[in-house]
């Protein structure tokens, strides 16, 4: 996986995908959906980590994944989610986005491009 | 035979031509010319930039402005796009010369719509036109700020908001290349800027401006925006302030307003100066200072949920202390152990029924996959749109890298890096040329058909997205609610804490204190609080009689809000008014031996908090006692002091970042 832009990455056939979402003074409140498909949690993982999904596009086409964060009204306003996204492919644990809780919007488009 | 062939190609070339230019002769014919339509936009500017226009006329002049520049620069882009199709078509047959002449009147008519969708710069006039929240999508904007706007316009109007935009910091803009753009896309355009704005990373709102142009390019121009209107969003509101932490210091300090102890305590460190007295017969200026073990867990690894899951636990202890102050300048420098009064440790009995408890993520659990709804729409949206279409994909891409290249020029960097405005200022410039370069790409584009959405895309859009992204914003809105009110029932559970105190007074003989504290919440916004407990001597002074067990004492208090300070100025701040009704009742067993004084003692209080600014409250006390400890009068006194709350301190410190 090569990462483009902290949302946008480059991945190849097969290869599967892991996002975690490191979250700071707030809960796990967080859900991440691609293709229409919400992805579930890894029961326990901390951070909190999602099950992998794995590219099945072809060639010049896109994946489309998106990160929804809630922040509670008792959560401090300098609590945030940071992302994070693996490829079983190699290339490393890159540093995606993240969601602060004054940001005005919660949600984080992920394309992964083939 | 070859005649024929050349005339028929000459023939179906003259063809190609008109057919292919025929959206800029319409448009040409359509009331004036376009070189008509640049030459009053010239006359608006000149208008717009006298210093003798009058401010009304300027107000009219600006808004006819910014639609006679809306109507050019969707000529122009029509234009652009005859000549990009007749440039294609035509390649083979053009000369090198030709294709640069085409080429270089597609680079000045790009140049002028770029000049168009900057904004208008005049000594008083503004870039963006921020407006009152729009009803509909074809009511007129009228300006309301010529200086950008930088007071926060809380909206509740946000008609399919994108996910997760806080209310607290959405604001209503009306783009002058596209005065009718749907609130969601100018929010999510809002959006990107403010992550531009602040170095973050506005491609991650690339599908969510694609979606939003789109559904509204398609619904408007198949004449369904009851489909439009149908989606809305409920705003994410903030709630009242947590009002159940003990930042004072405990009842029996000297100098503490507060007559019954509450059981929880502040989480990273509480201080509090306190002037006053209310049991004890000296007054005293107090400092105290509260904390946790997991405080200290969190300067190696950050307050994380990794870290609160591995040692959450060490929020139920508590510690504080309680000094003298002789400086009142400078209270902290009193923390020394000589100006120790009293130390405590706090035990919570009671579960975790924080926001990050166990508790709380099963209620999330319970509600994520109505909150998730949206995502799945607009995610299954681009599958279907795009992973079936390579061109269109391709054109996709191509739109979202020109977007991001346009952050990349070096008109959005000056915008960026001007030191001049407002991080608010800066987004809404910003978010105008979000807007601007979307209107042309996606939504000029679709109707030209150079973007060429099929028609099962359309139909699929209006039988199907538009409804179930309706459906997922009330699914949403439903999940937020109901994770919000059992949030709410875990609250109204109770708290029980186990407290120790060390208690050194000023006079007479240190002694400690073991007690139960028990809070309970029992309808919005009373809560009710509960002390017992009894004290020991460290070393009974026979000669004042004492024995090992000095006193016990039970107290009830009722404590409410009263609503959001009128002194917070920062608008963002929800701190709120408390005031509390205490009874007490304490049984001072040597003073049965001693004429003159009470062994029974009771107190009754009225106290009211204010918040003041970020961290910083007044509390006031009035409080009558039927004797004090070492005297046996009636007294009614007045307390007051000033407490700082530093958990609330660093986020007013973090909101005064915010844009």
């Amino acid at each position: 996986m090569q990462q483009i832009t902290r949302s946008i990455y480059l991945v190849d056939a097969g290869e599967q995908v892991t996002l975690e979402i490191e979250a700071t003074k707030v809960g796990n409140f967080t859900t991440f959906v691609v293709d229409g498909q919400q992805i579930a949690a890894v029961p326990g993982s901390n951070p909190q980590q999602f099950q992998p999904f794995t590219v099945t596009v072809g060639p010049g086409l896109t994946h489309f994944g998106r990160v929804d964060a809630h922040f509670p009204a008792t959560a401090p306003d300098d609590a945030d989610y940071q992302l994070f996204l693996t490829g079983s492919a190699g290339g490393g644990r890159f540093t995606g986005s993240d969601i602060k809780k004054g940001n005005l919007s919660h949600s984080r488009g992920l394309e992964f491009r083939r | 035979m070859l005649y024929t062939h050349k005339r028929l190609l000459k023939t179906l070339v003259g063809v190609c031509i008109v057919a292919l230019l025929s959206p800029v002769l319409a448009l040409a014919q359509d009331g004036i010319t376009t070189q008509k339509l640049r030459e009053q936009i010239a006359a608006m500017e000149k208008v717009d930039k006298d210093q003798s226009t009058l401010e009304e006329t300027r107000d009219l002049n600006r808004n006819l402005l910014a639609g006679k520049r809306a109507e050019l620069a969707e000529r122009l882009t029509k234009e652009i796009d005859g000549l990009q199709k007749y440039s294609q078509t035509m390649e083979s047959s053009l000369s090198a010369s030709d294709k640069e002449k085409i080429a270089t009147r597609i680079s000045s008519l790009r140049q002028e719509r770029e000049a168009l969708q900057r904004p208008v710069t005049t000594a008083s006039a503004v870039p963006t036109l921020t407006v009152q929240p729009k009803i509909n999508s074809n009511s007129t904007a009228t300006a309301t700020d010529s200086v950008g706007n930088t007071s926060p316009q809380n909206v509740s109007n946000h008609p399919g908001a994108n996910a997760g935009a806080s209310a607290s910091a959405q604001q209503v803009f009306v783009s002058t290349c596209f005065p009718d753009a749907p609130n969601n896309l100018t929010n999510t355009a809002r959006a990107a800027a403010e992550l531009f704005v602040t170095n973050d990373d506005a491609s991650s709102q690339l599908g969510d401006l694609t979606f939003y142009a789109i559904i509204h390019t398609v619904a408007t121009d198949a004449g369904r925006e009851d489909l439009l209107k149908a989606i809305e969003v409920k705003q994410l509101q903030e709630q009242t302030r947590r009002t159940d932490k003990q930042i004072g210091a405990g009842a029996n300090s000297e100098g503490s307003t507060s007559a019954l102890e509450k059981p929880s305590f502040a989480e990273i460190l509480g201080l509090a100066v306190e002037h006053g007295a209310i049991q004890q017969a000296i007054n005293g200026t107090t400092l105290n200072l509260s904390t946790t073990p997991y405080l200290f867990t969190t300067l190696a690894n950050g307050d994380t949920q990794s870290n609160y899951k591995k040692y959450g636990y060490l929020t139920r202890l508590g510690a504080s202390a309680n000094f003298s102050i002789q400086d009142e300048d400078n209270p902290l420098a009193s923390a020394r152990r000589q100006q120790l009064n009293n130390w405590s440790l706090r035990l919570r009995l009671s579960k975790d029924r924080s926001t990050r408890s166990d508790d709380v993520e099963e209620i999330w659990d319970s509600v994520k996959d109505d909150f998730a709804q949206q995502s799945v729409v607009i995610t299954r949206f681009l599958r279907d749109t795009f992973q079936r279409d390579l061109e269109l994909e391709t054109r996709r891409r191509d739109i979202g890298d020109r977007l991001l290249k346009m952050l990349d020029e070096p008109s959005s960097k000056a915008i960026h890096d001007d030191t001049n405005l407002t991080d608010n200022q800066k987004i809404s410039q910003i978010a105008e040329k979000i807007v601007c370069r979307v209107k042309t790409d996606l939504v000029d584009s679709i109707r030209s058909g150079s973007f060429k959405l099929s028609q099962e895309n359309k139909d699929r859009i209006i039988s199907q997205t538009l409804p179930d992204f309706a459906a997922a914003n009330a699914a949403k809105a439903r999940a937020l609610r109901l994770f919000d009110e059992r949030i709410e029932a875990l609250s109204l559970k109770p708290i029980f804490t186990l407290a120790y105190n060390n208690i050194k007074p000023t006079i007479g003989s240190n002694y400690s204190e073991l007690k139960v504290l028990y809070q309970k919440k029992m309808f919005d916004p009373i809560s009710v609080i509960a002390n017992g407990g009894v004290s020991f001597y460290h070393q009974e002074n026979p000669v004042l009689r004492q024995k090992t067990v000095r006193d016990f004492s039970v107290g009830l208090s009722l404590e409410g809000t009263a609503g959001r300070s009128p002194f917070m100025l920062e608008s963002k701040d929800d701190s709120q008014i408390t005031y509390s009704f205490t009874g007490r009742y304490e049984r001072f067993f040597e003073n049965q031996y001693f004429a003159g004084r009470k062994a029974d003692i009771a107190v009754a209080q009225f106290k009211f908090e204010i918040p003041m600014a970020a961290g910083v409250s007044f509390p006031f006390s009035v409080t009558y006692a039927n004797s004090s400890e070492l005297i046996k009068e009636d007294k009614v006194r007045a307390n007051f002091g000033f407490t700082f709350d530093t958990d609330k301190l660093l986020k007013a410190l973090a909101l005064s970042k915010l844009p």
